[in-house]
């Protein structure tokens, strides 16, 4: 029998009947096992939710210090990559942000009340920047675009530049403001790509890729101002051998040495380009006959001359056939190919001469 | 209609009337697991009524008006005027053809003139959710669906359905009734809260879970129970599991336990629950319990009925009679007290309640008291 019901029989000394003693008995085991579970589920879960906020507490801890972390990163990066700047219309600089330091080396102070020119590089790419600044002041916005600017320590930083135009109450602009990003890395890379992607890796002249683009270009100049220009396709002789009695590596330091003898006879601003193992052309641009033949002689010469590779002496020659624009062809495949048909004559005629086609 | 009831104890309660038997006549027979209880009474009912319909299944508690009887049987006639009756059976050999049983049972049953269908299904090796799913494959909502799947006091191990006069597990058998002149309304409500956390479904299989947030769903109800434990699974129906709707966080369908597996580490349930489906244990609340049967009747539409013979047939949880125990019959009283003074209120307690539900059709509902109302117009 339950505790509290033998209790409550033995104070009051009450006579029940049997079968509902039972009943009531049953009704207080029952509460009790009630009770138990109650208590002891409701222990259970709170068990469960305690873990359950710990393993949130946890996991959202872990988020925050992610995200601060992050966030820490993007202020490290800004200050590092960005500055503020803002002129008036004379384009005195009225406000700079500290952070132009991080990028261009200057306090604000070094540049505020001066022209914003005072720190641009006399790069070819900032020649559009008053085209622009004109633009901003007559209250056009304006793409992104980069200059070059001069850091303190003499070097060229390259920035993105994002400004706009700020207008006064009538709609007139009284200011641009703007954003600098640095890109100097980027577009430092981009540089070297460009530079790899048209040069010859070995040599360090232009590569194939170049030449065809350069001459494009030199086609159309010479169709629209009736100028003509010479092809000199030089196949030097006997580099094969070189090759193969001195190995590779001798052979790419022979060609290196016949690229700087022929430097030292053509005009810097030739175009001299390596367009395969041992075959160049030079691009001679509104020059007579007579020049050129001999420039073709001294060349040959200058290739005459032994070579010393390794404290080893190599002697080779070379075969040059030379095509005209227009007289030889119109075309860069047809005057390459003619160039290429007189030098081969030339090697049929024992090598180490020149043909004009 | 004309309705009659009787109740076998260690004898009947009254003599049995023969008059009421005819081909219009359905009798429904709810009692005892227990064979050797009820094999005699059920012979007589069957000599007696040998022209009628008869349907029955095993409980876990019968019931006759407010009162809860245990290892009785209770039989309900009742005489139609007009109304049709027909009925349809079938064997259940592997839970697997569950739907396949319900397509085939309605597909037996469907007529134009189809009002309502009663079905009464062996309660442990059914999927009643599939079951259910088979009837609303034909169905639909056109005809009202009820019904329940049969007990066996809280032992879980044999239920039987009555099948031409004899008591056998494996079943399902459905009866449809015919005709205009009679009227079927329902209503079923839980009452239970949900408790604890939520937690996704991380593996199961039909109606059998194995695991919940990748823990053993036998182990989260053991800790629960605690020393209650080592009554599984019949304990484990004071914390049945809610399963949140996938489209309406809101509805919770709550699903009974009808069996574990200690080497599997599982739980079967009375219905399907899919793999991801998040759910959360639910508990009880005597007096909330008490409130939604007293809901239940609410929910019958009786507008129409005037003065006929009214009966209803209310099918109750297994879980609701273990927790509620002695005060268990104040869900009979509280459904009552919304009806007319002379309802004849009979039923059983259950492994499952089949009501309609929602946009689809019926559908097996756990935990509920689960009412079915039927009158027929005067002759």
């Amino acid at each position: 029998m339950h505790k509290l019901l033998k209790r409550q029989l033995k104070k009051t000394a009450a006579t029940v009947d049997e079968k509902f003693l039972t009943l009531i008995n049953q009704a207080y085991v029952d509460a009790d096992e009630d009770r138990t579970l109650l208590e002891h589920s409701l222990e259970v879960s709170s068990q469960e939710m305690r873990e359950l906020y710990e393993k949130l507490e946890h996991s959202a801890k872990k988020q925050l210090q992610e995200s601060k972390d992050k966030y820490e990163a993007l202020v490290y990066e800004l200050r590092n990559s960005y500055f503020f700047y803002a002129y008036d219309t004379s384009s005195i600089l009225t406000y700079l942000s500290e952070s132009i330091y991080n990028i261009l080396g200057y306090s604000p102070e070094e540049g505020l009340g001066k022209p914003f020119k005072v720190f641009l590089n006399n790069h070819p790419m900032n020649h559009t920047i008053p085209q622009l600044a004109q633009n901003l002041f007559a209250g056009l916005t304006q793409d992104p675009h980069h200059v070059a600017f001069n850091h303190k320590d003499g070097s060229v930083r390259y920035v993105e530049i994002n400004s706009y135009p700020v207008f006064d109450e009538n709609d007139v602009v009284i200011s641009v403001e703007g954003i600098a990003r640095d890109v100097t890395i980027q577009y430092k890379t981009q540089e070297k790509l460009s530079y790899l992607s048209n040069h010859d890796p070995l040599t360090g002249i232009a590569n194939r890729y170049n030449l065809y683009n350069k001459l494009e270009h030199i086609i159309k100049d010479s169709k629209r101002n009736k100028k003509h220009f010479t092809l000199m396709y030089i196949d030097l002789d006997k580099f094969k051998e070189v090759n193969d009695t001195l190995g590779h590596d001798s052979g790419d330091i022979l060609l290196k040495q016949v690229v700087q003898r022929i430097q030292k006879e053509i005009r810097g601003n030739d175009v001299f380009a390596r367009i395969g193992g041992d075959e160049f052309v030079i691009v001679l641009i509104d020059i007579n006959k007579t020049y050129i033949h001999s420039l073709a002689e001294k060349i040959l010469a200058v290739l005459n001359e032994p070579f010393v590779i390794l404290n080893m002496q190599a002697s080779i020659s070379a075969s040059i056939g030379l095509a005209t624009y227009p007289d030889n062809g119109e075309d860069i495949q047809t005057l390459l190919k003619n160039a290429d048909n007189a030098m081969y004559k030339v090697k049929d005629n024992g090598k180490n001469g020149f043909l004009h086609s | 209609m004309k309705l009659e009831h009787y109740t076998f104890g260690d004898t009947w309660n009254k003599v049995i009337d023969s008059s009421l038997d005819s081909p219009q006549t359905l009798v429904l027979v709810f009692g005892s697991s227990n064979l050797n209880t009820v094999k005699k009474p059920l012979q007589e009912i069957q000599t007696h009524f040998s022209n009628s319909v008869i349907i029955g299944a095993s409980t876990s508690g019968e019931i006759v008006m407010d009162e809860l009887k245990e290892d009785s049987l209770v039989v309900t006639v009742i005489k139609f005027y007009t109304t049709q009756i027909k009925l349809a059976t079938h064997p259940v050999k592997d839970a697997k053809d569950s739907f396949n049983i319900g397509e085939t049972l309605a597909q037996t049953l469907q007529e134009e003139s189809l009002k309502s269908i009663f079905i009464l299904s062996d309660g442990l090796n059914v999927n009643g959710s599939a079951l259910t799913d088979g009837f609303n494959s034909v169905i639909g909502k056109k005809s009202i669906i009820s019904g329940g799947l049969a007990g066996d006091a809280a032992t879980f191990s044999d239920t039987w359905i009555l099948i031409n006069g004899e008591a056998k597990s494996h079943y399902v058998s459905a009866v449809g009734l015919y005709g205009d002149n009679v009227h079927v309304s329902y209503g079923s409500k839980g009452g239970w809260d949900i408790f604890g956390i939520k937690r996704n479904v991380t593996k199961s299989e039909d109606n059998v879970v194995y695991e919940l947030d990748n823990q053993p769903i036998l182990d989260i109800y053991k800790k629960y129970l605690g020393e209650q434990a080592k009554d599984l699974p019949a304990s484990g129906l004071l914390f049945p599991l809610g399963v949140y709707d996938k489209m309406d966080n809101e509805k919770i369908v709550v699903r009974t336990i009808l069996g574990i597996d200690e080497e599997t580490n599982s739980i079967t349930f009375a219905g399907n629950i899919p793999k991801d489906s998040t759910v959360c244990l639910m508990k009880s609340n005597n007096d909330r319990l008490i409130d939604a049967a007293h809901t239940s009747s609410h929910q019958l539409l009786l507008q129409e009925h005037q003065t006929e013979p009214l009966l209803v047939i209310a099918i109750s949880c297994i879980g609701r009679k273990l927790v509620l125990k002695q005060r268990v019959e104040e869900e009979l009283e509280a459904t009552l007290e919304n009806l007319p003074k002379e309802t004849l209120q009979v039923g059983f307690y259950s492994y499952g309640e089949i009501s309609p539900s929602g946009l689809l059709g019926c559908d097996l509902h756990n935990q509920t008291m689960t009412l079915t109302a039927l009158w027929e117009n005067d002759a």
